[in-house]
């Protein structure tokens, strides 16, 4: 009995450590989900590599398909939510940031202009990767857990 | 030289409507991003009008580089981008208008492609990868509207060429590493004081997270203009923090048993007031073959609107190069 109780204990620490660490990503604004298409194998994604595709510093899935990220609009709750907490910027800083790369030929994430057009993009596009609003999944796409840094 | 007026009139007409335009829209025209004329063509470019009162000029004020760029995708991996510059077009000095030199410049053609093996090369005219400001000198883009000697003066600012990067993952660092080599004639040359005939260097650059980054470049190329060849060696760092960005470059040219090794230095602090107005001061020396001087750079840039900013600057300094005086400015990023 008493393993048994240890054992629970465990896997109950465990379960809240993951919660913690797992998505739906918190913040001060609104709350979103990062979300794949359905075939891609990636299941977790750490903030920095998320960042780094953000940035376009990295281009390619480990299995080498192209990596497609989207943006909603700027200005956007989400959007400002998705910046601080994955991409740790401002959005003063990220437009800097990007008028360089621009001048330097690498463009931004293409912008839709909805979250339901951001997940309707994402289930059709193999590589694409966007963030929506928790409330708006459904099967046609697939949840990725930002599991630490 | 016959198309500058045209090309004058539309990007005079591009710069106003950068400046005025409220609207962001995707698939049509987006201020600082260019036209998006579909998935696959967007055309940008930016431009300056500065106000110059120096002590060693005559006072002026010019419509300064404007610049176009077209980018071009063939597919996912292929791309090409080019960067067409009419510099110096149209200035007003204290004895009346100037029509300029209006020389036209092709800056970059370059197609790049980008596969998944985490390489990439680039193929044509493209900037040199020493230091930062070269490869990012656009005026929208830097904070002050002098440019420092050291990221102008040692190099030739543009290559013909090739240019292999890899970027990589180390220790929690991206690290860019990147070789490039001149191995036919300059696409269109430059007017700066080095030529390059020939060339190979390289450049590494680590990254932490755009917090902090460090650069070390190399060239080795064939001056034409001094019939001679030249160790280029730079270095560059970055940091920013919540409140300032402190930046960088050193460049030796060292022509060894040629000539005598020249090389300039800055050092620049930008401090972010939270508001959209960014006091600066950059403090620089530089020791060429004759001329040697120590401008010392106080102003702030406004950027009123993501793409457009505004800038106002006092040099001051001692020796041969200080230039200075007030100048003045507003960039647009089209």
């Amino acid at each position: 009995m008493r393993s048994g109780t240890s054992i629970s204990a465990a896997l109950f620490v465990t379960a809240t450590a993951l919660a913690i660490l797992s998505v739906p990503a918190q913040g001060a604004g609104p709350d979103f989900v990062v979300i794949v298409h359905p075939a891609n194998p990636v299941n977790t994604l750490t903030r920095s590599r998320l960042e780094r595709i953000y940035r376009r510093s990295a281009r390619f899935w480990d299995d080498r398909v192209r990596v497609v990220p989207i943006n909603t609009s700027f200005g956007n709750s989400l959007r400002d939510s998705f910046s601080r907490e994955i991409l740790r910027s401002s959005p003063d800083e990220l437009v800097s940031f990007w008028n360089r790369q621009y001048f330097q030929g690498v463009m931004p994430p293409p912008v839709l202009k909805s979250p339901a057009a951001v997940r309707a993009y994402v289930a059709t596009t193999r590589g694409a990767v966007g963030y929506i609003p928790a409330d708006l999944l459904d099967d046609t796409v697939k949840v990725v857990d930002i599991l630490g840094e | 030289m016959k198309k500058a007026p045209t090309f004058l009139a539309l990007l005079l007409g591009a710069f106003f409507l950068a400046v005025c335009s409220e609207v962001t829209q995707a698939g049509e025209y987006e201020p600082g991003r260019g036209l998006h004329i579909n998935d696959d063509v967007r055309l940008g470019g930016y431009s300056f009008l500065s106000l110059e009162l120096r002590d060693d000029k005559p006072n002026s004020l010019e419509l300064g580089d404007l610049s176009a760029f077209l980018w071009l995708r063939f597919n996912s991996d292929l791309k090409l981008f080019s960067e067409f510059e009419l510099e110096d077009s149209f200035r007003i000095e204290s004895d009346g208008p100037h029509t300029g030199k209006q020389a036209s410049q092709l800056e970059r053609l370059y197609v790049e492609y980008d596969s998944a093996s985490g390489f990439d090369i680039k193929l044509g005219k493209l900037l040199t990868p020493i230091g930062t400001w070269n490869q990012i000198h656009a005026a929208p883009l830097v904070w002050s509207t002098s440019r420092p000697f050291t990221t102008r003066m040692f190099f030739d600012t543009g290559i013909t060429g090739v240019q292999l990067n890899r970027t990589f993952l180390y220790g929690g660092l991206d690290v860019n590493a990147s070789v490039f080599g001149q191995f036919t004639d300059q696409l269109d040359e430059g007017d700066g004081p080095q030529r390059i005939r020939r060339g190979i260097g390289g450049r590494l650059l680590v990254n932490h997270q755009e917090q902090w980054q460090l650069a070390l470049s190399y060239l080795r190329f064939e001056d034409e203009m001094q019939d001679r060849w030249e160790h280029v060696l730079g270095s560059d760092f970055m940091y920013r923090s919540e409140r300032w960005e402190f930046s960088g470059e050193t460049v030796v040219n060292d022509p060894g048993s040629g000539g005598k090794a020249t090389w300039g230095a800055y050092l620049q602090s930008v401090y972010k007031t939270g508001t959209r107005i960014y006091p600066f001061l950059r403090l620089e020396h530089a020791e060429l073959d004759t001329d040697s001087g120590s401008p010392a750079t106080v102003g702030f840039a406004w950027k009123y609107k993501p793409n457009v900013v505004f800038k106002a600057e006092i040099v001051a300094g001692s020796g041969d190069l200080k230039g200075n005086g007030f100048l003045s400015s507003v960039a647009v990023l089209f």
